[in-house]
């Protein structure tokens, strides 16, 4: 112990206590202006940068100046970097095997920062997760999701996804499916939906109201609705409209139907007659027989 | 409190020592006019209420009539066409906004259209244009035949067939920010006078930087919203959809 002690203290001379100290005064200084430039060129620029861009941008100045005040201290400490190229072949090798998911992911990445698919800020739907993009990182895109879940996606699995962006375009189309009884006029219930549509002033009059026929479904016929709206106002939309179609509806004596069953003995039978046996006159007579 | 009653737009502003309250409400068809009548604290029942706050309210407001804050896409209620190598004037009406702000062209505090258009989309495919209001009109060749109305402004559009083809004019694109608001003697409003040439598929809209013609002696009541050169565009014939 005392051997080792005594070989600490030669080592740590006064020279070498010097040179560790301005490294590390010089690290130090180096993360302070690599915080302060950062800060600052975020600040600057703002309001000409997204959002994303301004992450990047932070990121890449902060990492640089930190790394190159990193290389200078170790200069300083007296070290030398030249070390650190010969062991890197060898690390490269080991790191490129250990690390293919995350060099997958970091490749993928920017692949989708030149593609740009979304951006900060855009909602975006990848499988069944729908959530609004809060960033777009080297690895991995964070989403929150409406019910203010975190949800991180690797950027290896979003290049090979589907990827939905609902708010890329200013308009939006909602789409509502319909049905109406058998009996009604369909010309009258077109009529209807467009007047729908034309009281909304939330409704695009341009592209125009679309209603399509569906089908002769099993309990109605089935009709599709659709209006263009604001990407903005497409939540109000969606609320306010299935409630002004019922409303109408209800005014113009139009009937929404549920699923009916019809049964027949045979082709063109009555209904078929329902008889109590025995000395039932009622149907609590039928209670007290099952449970005397 | 004071209330103004313009066609189907009511407004009443009513100023306390910390706040303006503004309330606005749109009623069924009325072509009344009321400007500025003083009165006692009358709730509009059912209306929209802006409360603005400050240290101490202002003695003098404003009050104007100014132009739609989006481009308003009038649709003639009878199409019609155009000739080749000719051309005619159309009058087209659009609801006009109300500004108040405070006196001396002081702080901004509400623009309110006197009529809520319904939202329309003005551009040549669902990605690329412009969010829009969308307005009838009556699309009058013939000024004496509009019916002066308190709550719209009339802009004269010149329009001209350089085409080989007959011009089927289905709808109107005013470039209502860039335009301003006058009144005449008769105190009808007026925008400047806009013209529109018609080439092959091309369309060039133009607000004439001058007082309208038919208006004879006017009165500027407000400024455009939005300074532009006065050759505002040049746009294809499917965007632009005249």
């Amino acid at each position: 112990m005392d051997a080792l002690l005594a070989t600490l203290a030669d080592w740590f001379d006064a020279e070498r206590a010097r040179a560790l100290s301005e490294a590390l005064f010089l690290l130090l200084v180096g993360l302070l202006v690599a915080r302060i430039v950062s800060a600052t060129l975020d600040r600057m620029l703002r309001g000409k940068l997204t959002g994303q861009q301004s992450l990047v941008l932070r990121r890449v100045s902060f990492y640089g100046i930190a790394g190159l005040a990193a290389a200078s201290a170790l200069t300083t400490a007296g070290l030398d970097l030249s070390i650190f190229l010969g062991a890197a072949g060898i690390l490269t090798v080991a790191i490129g095997f250990a690390s293919q998911t995350s060099a997958s992911n970091l490749i993928s990445g920017l692949f989708l920062l030149g593609e740009r698919p979304f951006v900060i800020d855009d909602v975006i739907r990848v499988g069944s997760t729908t959530g609004v993009v809060v960033s777009v990182d080297w690895l991995s895109v964070k989403m929150r999701t409406f019910d203010n879940l975190f949800v991180r996606i690797p950027n290896e699995n979003l290049l090979k996804s589907e990827i939905t962006n609902l708010t890329r375009y200013p308009i939006r189309r909602f789409d509502l499916p319909v049905g109406v009884a058998y009996k009604e006029d369909l010309r009258e219930v077109f009529e209807v939906l467009r007047r729908v549509a034309e009281a909304n002033p939330l409704c695009l009059d341009e592209p125009e109201p679309m209603i399509q026929f569906l089908g002769y479904g099993d309990s109605s016929l089935d009709l599709q609705f659709s209006v263009w709206t604001s990407r903005d106002a497409w939540l109000e939309v969606r609320r306010e409209i299935p409630v002004e179609i019922k409303e109408a509806f209800d005014d113009a004596g139009i009937e929404i139907p549920f699923p009916h069953r019809t049964l027949f003995v045979g082709a063109g039978t009555e209904p078929l007659p329902v008889r109590l046996t025995g000395n039932i006159a009622s149907i609590g007579d039928v209670a007290k027989e099952a449970d005397p | 409190m004071r209330r103004w009653a313009i066609g189907r737009c009511r407004v009443q502003i009513e100023r306390r020592q910390n706040e303006f309250r503004i309330s606005h409400l749109e009623r069924d068809e009325d072509r009344s006019i009321e400007a500025g009548v003083e009165g006692a604290a009358d709730e509009l029942s059912g209306a929209t209420m802006l409360r603005l706050a400050c240290r101490e309210t202002p003695r003098q407001i404003e009050v104007f009539p100014i132009t739609a804050d989006r481009t308003i896409v009038a649709r003639p209620e009878i199409a019609l066409e155009i000739l080749p190598s000719e051309g005619l004037t159309l009058f087209v009406g659009s609801p006009v906004w109300l500004r108040i702000r405070t006196g001396d062209e002081g702080q901004l505090l509400a623009d309110l259209p006197t009529s809520r258009l319904s939202d329309t989309w003005f551009g040549a495919t669902t990605t690329s244009g412009e969010l829009a209001y969308a307005s009838r009109t009556t699309a009058r060749l013939v000024l004496e035949r509009l019916e002066p109305r308190p709550d719209l402004v009339l802009t004269r559009v010149a329009l001209e067939n350089r085409s080989r083809t007959p011009l089927r004019i289905a709808r109107i694109s005013l470039p209502s920010p860039n335009l301003s608001v006058f009144s005449d003697a008769s105190e009808r409003l007026w925008t400047e006078d806009v013209s529109v040439v018609v080439e092959g598929t091309e369309a060039e809209v133009q607000v004439l930087d001058r007082e309208p013609l038919e208006a004879g002696s006017v009165e500027r009541l407000s400024k455009p919203r939005h300074r532009e050169s006065s050759n505002i565009l040049v746009r294809a014939m499917s965007a632009l959809r005249i």
